[in-house]
């Protein structure tokens, strides 16, 4: 009888504690969130809505330092009956202040879903910006905070930064198309490997400079284009480089997906494309008595992939049309270096780094002046691009 | 028939065991504690050779218990230093022991309220924990053996995904150069870095409950090695990835690594969420064997099998996990630990092999004479 009766508490003890698993305790309905998908950082001015709330009396202390644009995934586009409805896929929502963190609880008082940050995807800074204030303190809530990935991307904005999350068609999510283009990279030698917010972390620490995606907007529509050179003593922005610059320092920087060369014949002034197969650019320091110097050796290998003249097998031809190409990397290289070297007086090439690798001894001596130090050295060039094929085209 | 030895393990359950108990929370942070005491790329050299020094600390232990077959340190302990210091050194691994298992509980509390469990309270997530500790021990040391067994292949099977798809973000240029600085803070690593790997104290216990003690040296080395190759990837690929400069200032650096990086393509786009899964149960292993023990040693102590000191113990271990007030005296609290040990686990083994060796020699003599 005993038995029995303990038993039976057994099972009613065991289906007992199954109440106790069912529940989860921090979960939140998917359906009750919402999604912020990019990020743009400006100059502080009020939004015009923020602004009528602030004339009836609704507002708090603050300072209108930044405004920051949060992009969402409009959910009621998602649902099968909105699909082709015309409506737009995001919505855009601005706010303004001094502090990221206060800005972000202030949108729960705006709308009625709470916002995560667990899939942003990209965060834009306005470069006029920039050049006030320290990347490191505008993104230091996002550096560290728990929601948001190191793995999201940042750009710089030439012109108003929530431009760039704006789209005149219907179908885009801003903020997904730039993540998208990034992935173009091995498509276009002139844009830049993504910087992520965990890669930024190290910058900030090592105290050099470095370079973020340039981007422009006009009327919804955007492109890559050049990049911002932020100073790594104060992370401001310095200079912003155009895109023939940087197609110099991504040679420099041996990037080979995407590269071509234009070269221009020069009896017949029709023009040829170098399609780069195979490049790597060697940064040798060499030191002597404490002077450094630097051999730079590029050596590609690569095809003819279009041409506007005739071309020719011989020996002869192909070894003119390899020194036509050569000139041509050596202007678009010696334009990089002269821009950075003697105009901004930066190393975002990555020449530093070489001394830092070959010479760690040297490094710690010449790390905390190597601008200047970099402005003075000199540099010596030997580029050898050769033509190995002219694809599926076979001539005489 | 069914011939079960009871409370026997056997040579592949002593190498898991070893190394689940090694793995622990160290793995999450020993990439910032190692380069913030290397301050160069090396900072795996001194990984590396925490790990050689822990295998020669593991085979003096090793060595030491095999000469008293069938006996624990708690019980040969006495035999050797006589009845109160015995006790006394007995006591003090008990202590140790019930230390790391709070320290371990405290860690896995404070990641997951961070990362997975905002609103969660606190003791929702650890009184599961210390309970299901209990239920396991209560099994003895076999049932704790066979979960290792079941534990250890999907954390090396993991842990090798995981760490192999931050491939694509690793920057060789992060991890050279080669001695730039020479050799003198790889030497100042491993004053850090060992911390990480001492765990070869296990074997003060685990060889009286071997099948093949003679073994015991052979088993030491590789359940300290697996490990130490697990850390060597670890730092390697977070620094190649986020650079020695990247890793300073990171609370959990190993993580930080899985958080850079999402793939397209697959059916998981992040994989923080594994990690911590096959982290949680490493630090569920680690804070099994040490609360198994330090029951062990109160009931060696006490002469006698009483199941009340399994309940007992978890108390006290959620005591002492509750005592650092933040993340910062957590941390202390770890550095303390590591410190005691090396102090520990590296003197007073080799005094005991040493008396131990000289107490035969004079029998030896005594008898002959």
């Amino acid at each position: 009888m005993i038995n029995l009766l303990r038993r039976k508490l057994k099972i009613a003890l065991a289906v007992a504690m199954l109440f106790s698993l069912s529940g989860c305790w921090s979960s939140k309905e998917i359906e009750d969130l919402t999604f912020n998908v990019g990020i743009a950082i400006d100059k502080g001015e009020e939004p015009s809505e923020e602004k009528d709330f602030e004339m009836k009396g609704a507002t708090y202390k603050k300072k209108d330092e930044i405004t920051v644009t949060y992009q969402y995934v409009n959910i009621a586009t998602t649902k099968p009956e909105a699909q082709g409805a015309g409506k737009k896929k995001y919505i855009n929502i601005s706010e303004s202040g001094d502090s990221n963190h206060q800005m972000v609880r202030d949108l729960s008082l705006r709308q009625e879903r709470p916002v995560t940050f667990l899939h942003t995807k990209v965060i834009v800074i306005n470069s006029e910006l920039l050049k006030q204030k320290s990347l490191k303190e505008l993104l230091d809530y996002y550096l560290w905070d728990n929601e948001l990935r190191p793995s999201c991307l940042v750009f710089v904005s030439n012109g108003p930064a929530k431009e760039v999350l704006e789209s005149n068609t219907t179908e885009i999510i801003p903020a997904f198309r730039l993540s998208g283009m990034i992935d173009n990279s091995y498509r276009n030698i002139k844009i830049l490997e993504p910087m992520s917010l965990s890669k930024l972390k190290g910058k900030f620490n090592s105290g050099e400079s470095y370079l973020l995606q340039n981007i422009y907007s006009v009327d919804g529509e955007i492109k890559l284009s050049g990049a911002a050179i932020i100073n790594g003593k104060n992370n401001l922005l310095l200079a912003t480089i155009n895109e023939d610059v940087l197609h110099g320092i991504s040679l420099l920087k041996s990037k080979t997906t995407g590269g071509l060369i234009k070269a221009t014949d020069e009896t017949s002034g029709e023009v040829f494309i170098y399609e780069v197969e195979e490049l790597t650019t060697k940064i040798i320091p060499i030191i002597n008595k404490d002077k450094i110097s630097f051999e730079l050796d590029i050596h590609s290998t690569g095809r003819i992939s279009e041409s506007w003249m005739n071309l020719s097998k011989t020996p002869a031809f192909i070894n003119d049309i390899e020194k036509l190409i050569e000139l041509e990397t050596e202007k678009i290289i010696k334009n990089a270096i002269k821009t950075i070297q003697k105009d901004l007086q930066v190393d975002v090439a990555g020449f530093g780094n070489q001394v830092r690798i070959k010479y760690p001894q040297l490094w710690q001596k010449v790390k905390n002046n190597w601008d200047e130090v970099f402005s003075e050295v000199p540099i010596h060039y030997s580029i050898k691009m050769e033509v190995t094929d002219f694809g599926y085209r076979d001539e005489n | 028939m069914f011939t079960l030895k009871k409370n026997k393990i056997t040579n592949v359950q002593t190498v898991v065991i070893i190394t689940n108990y090694i793995l622990a929370a160290g793995i999450l942070t020993l990439p910032r504690t190692s380069v913030e005491a290397v301050k160069t790329p090396d900072a795996w050299i001194s990984v590396l050779l925490g790990g050689v020094i822990s295998i020669l600390l593991g085979i003096i232990m090793v060595k030491l218990s095999q000469r008293f077959p069938e006996k624990t340190f708690y019980q040969y302990c006495p035999e050797l230093l006589g009845k109160v210091f015995g006790t006394l050194l007995s006591c003090f691994l008990i202590v140790y022991f019930l230390t790391i298992a709070a320290f371990e509980l405290r860690v896995l509390v404070e990641v997951t309220s961070y990362l997975l469990l905002e609103e969660t309270p606190r003791w929702a997530i650890t009184i599961p924990f210390l309970w299901i500790g209990v239920y396991l021990l209560a099994g003895g040391i076999n049932s704790l053996a066979r979960m290792f067994e079941i534990i250890f292949p999907i954390t090396v099977f993991f842990f090798l995904l995981i760490i192999m798809m931050s491939f694509k973000i690793i920057e060789p240029d992060n991890l050279r150069p080669f001695l730039g600085a020479g050799i003198l803070p790889i030497m100042k690593g491993v004053k850090s870095t060992i911390i990480s790997f001492i765990g070869a104290e296990i074997m003060l216990l685990l060889v009286a409950f071997m099948e093949e003690p003679k073994k015991a040296v052979k088993l030491v080395m590789l359940g300290v090695a697996i490990p130490t190759i697990f850390a060597l990837i670890t730092v390697v690929m977070v620094i190649g990835a986020l650079s020695v400069n990247g890793v300073f200032h990171q609370t959990w650096p190993t993580l930080e690594l899985i958080r850079s990086y999402e793939i397209e393509g697959l059916i998981f786009e992040r994989f923080e969420s594994f990690l911590l899964v096959i982290w949680t149960m490493q630090i569920f292993s680690t804070f099994c064997i040490t609360y198994f023990s330090s029951a062990l040693g109160l009931n060696q102590l006490l002469k006698r099998e009483s199941r009340l000191v399994l309940l007992v113990l978890p108390a006290i271990i959620y005591i002492i996990s509750s005592i650092p007030k933040s993340i910062f005296e957590v941390f202390k609290l770890g550095d303390y630990i590591g410190k005691i040990s090396i102090v520990f686990f590296t003197v007073i083994p080799l005094f005991l092999l040493l008396l131990a060796k000289w107490k035969v020699s004079s029998n030896d003599q005594s008898s002959s004479s």
